[in-house]
């Protein structure tokens, strides 16, 4: 009842919402390697079918789809970059009541999770 | 005469059984007369002689100025000649408290109402009323301080319902007055989508006495709503009626959220066990719809194998 972030329904949430220029403001990387460009990751950019991910030292671009399995309630990211390609699922997708903040969760296969913020 | 008398004596006697005393002053005169029970009240023996002067000296230093005025106000012409007031006695005696006396009584005055003739009336040592009253006073101000320092916001309720009292933490919660809140006024701190199941079920425990207990968002004086478990039970009198509710509300919103996010993080952690092992499941999959193509698993029995023929 007081001014939290609202839940998206991902089973139904539409891919476009997914779009657009990601903060990361946490991240837990359990056993994932942390020299990673994802594990060190300060922006990840969304555009249309185009990846750019942002770290302190330099920029990795790649190519980036929305997938979806019967046996997830939730889609996944399908994350193309120079050298490999990893999955991430979208655990959380929450916005302000207005619609201007959204707050989105990731998880690697890795272990990797990332939490991210628009704007 | 004898009769006369004879009445006299009867009432004086019915009024020293009820512990009153009575006096009577001739104001032309000065005299000034008590009953012993007047005198007992004052800690005097029955022989003492009382002038108005002595009387004031044995009232509490601190009540005499006004005893002193309300004596002229009753015996100015200009006045009812009504008499009325309450003042401590026995104020010297050591070890032991001072007394409190009400005094009533009644000035009667000439035929033009130039000036008073005699001023009659009674004492009754009220020391016990006094005290009953004080510890009175002073439980509902303990009951009141305790009410406003729990955590909870409180409220009292009528047989019937209507709430009458809240304590402090109702109001700086609410930011509302009484005024608002009073009888069912409290609807308007409810959120709409709650408000009529809550009144629903505060109704049916009203009308039959079981005790109740609620959740629902109430709205802050910041005009967001929090969480609340509520809970009322009835205070009765020996026949089991319900005489008046006291209820608390109990801000469960934090818990809320914890249960909420914890459930969130076993449903998360399904999900993530699942994407981890996404091929893994896949596999399992097609190896279970293989085995149902070629039929095992189906129609086989299920227990011991049958004994072999004897």
């Amino acid at each position: 009842m007081s001014d939290s972030l609202l839940d998206a329904n991902l089973q139904h949430v539409p891919d476009p919402y997914l779009s657009g220029s990601w903060r990361v403001v946490d991240r837990t990387l359990s056993r994932a390697d942390p020299t990673t460009a994802l594990a060190q990751a300060t922006y990840l950019h969304l555009q249309e079918g185009y990846l750019r991910l942002d770290t302190s030292t330099g920029q990795t671009a790649g190519h980036w789809s929305i997938e979806r399995d019967a046996l997830l309630s939730r889609p996944y990211l399908l994350l193309q970059l120079a050298h490999e390609s990893v999955r991430a699922l979208v655990t959380r997708l929450r916005h302000s009541a207005d619609g201007h903040y959204r707050a989105l969760v990731l998880y690697f296969q890795s272990g990797l999770e990332l939490f991210l913020v628009q704007p | 005469m004898a009769d006369s008398t004879t009445s006299i004596e009867r009432l004086q006697t019915a009024v020293d059984a009820a512990g009153v005393g009575t006096w009577d002053l001739d104001v032309r005169t000065g005299e000034l007369v008590w009953s012993t029970r007047c005198k007992e009240i004052f800690g005097l023996p029955a022989t003492a002689d009382i002038t108005y002067d002595f009387f004031l000296e044995c009232v509490h230093p601190d009540d005499r100025a006004h005893t002193h005025a309300a004596v002229q106000q009753a015996l100015d012409p200009a006045g009812s000649g009504a008499y009325a007031i309450d003042y401590r006695t026995q104020w010297n005696v050591t070890g032991a408290a001072p007394r409190w006396a009400h005094a009533t009584g009644r000035a009667f005055f000439d035929a033009g109402r130039t000036q008073p003739l005699r001023f009659i009336g009674t004492i009754t040592d009220v020391t016990e009323q006094k005290s009953n009253r004080e510890a009175l006073r002073q439980r509902e101000a303990d009951f009141v301080t305790m009410a406003d320092s729990i955590a909870q916001l409180a409220w009292i309720a009528e047989a019937n319902g209507d709430i009458s009292w809240y304590n402090r933490r109702w109001y700086d919660y609410t930011g509302t007055t009484l005024a608002q809140m009073q009888g069912w006024g409290w609807q308007q701190v409810h959120h709409p989508d709650y408000v009529r199941g809550v009144v629903e079920r505060l109704q049916h425990a009203f009308a039959t006495g079981e005790a109740w207990e609620d959740t629902f968002p109430l709205r802050g004086r910041d005009g967001l709503y929090r969480w609340f478990l509520s809970r009322a039970v009835p205070l009765r009198d020996a026949q089991g009626n319900a005489l008046r509710w006291f209820g608390t509300n109990t801000d469960v919103t934090q818990m809320r959220e914890l249960q909420e996010r914890l459930s969130q993080a076993y449903e998360d952690l399904e999900v993530k066990v699942t994407f981890r092992n996404l091929t893994l499941e896949h596999e399992v999959q097609q190896l279970r719809a293989q085995l149902d193509l070629a039929g095992v698993g189906a129609g086989v029995p299920v227990g011991p194998p049958p004994s072999p023929p004897a």
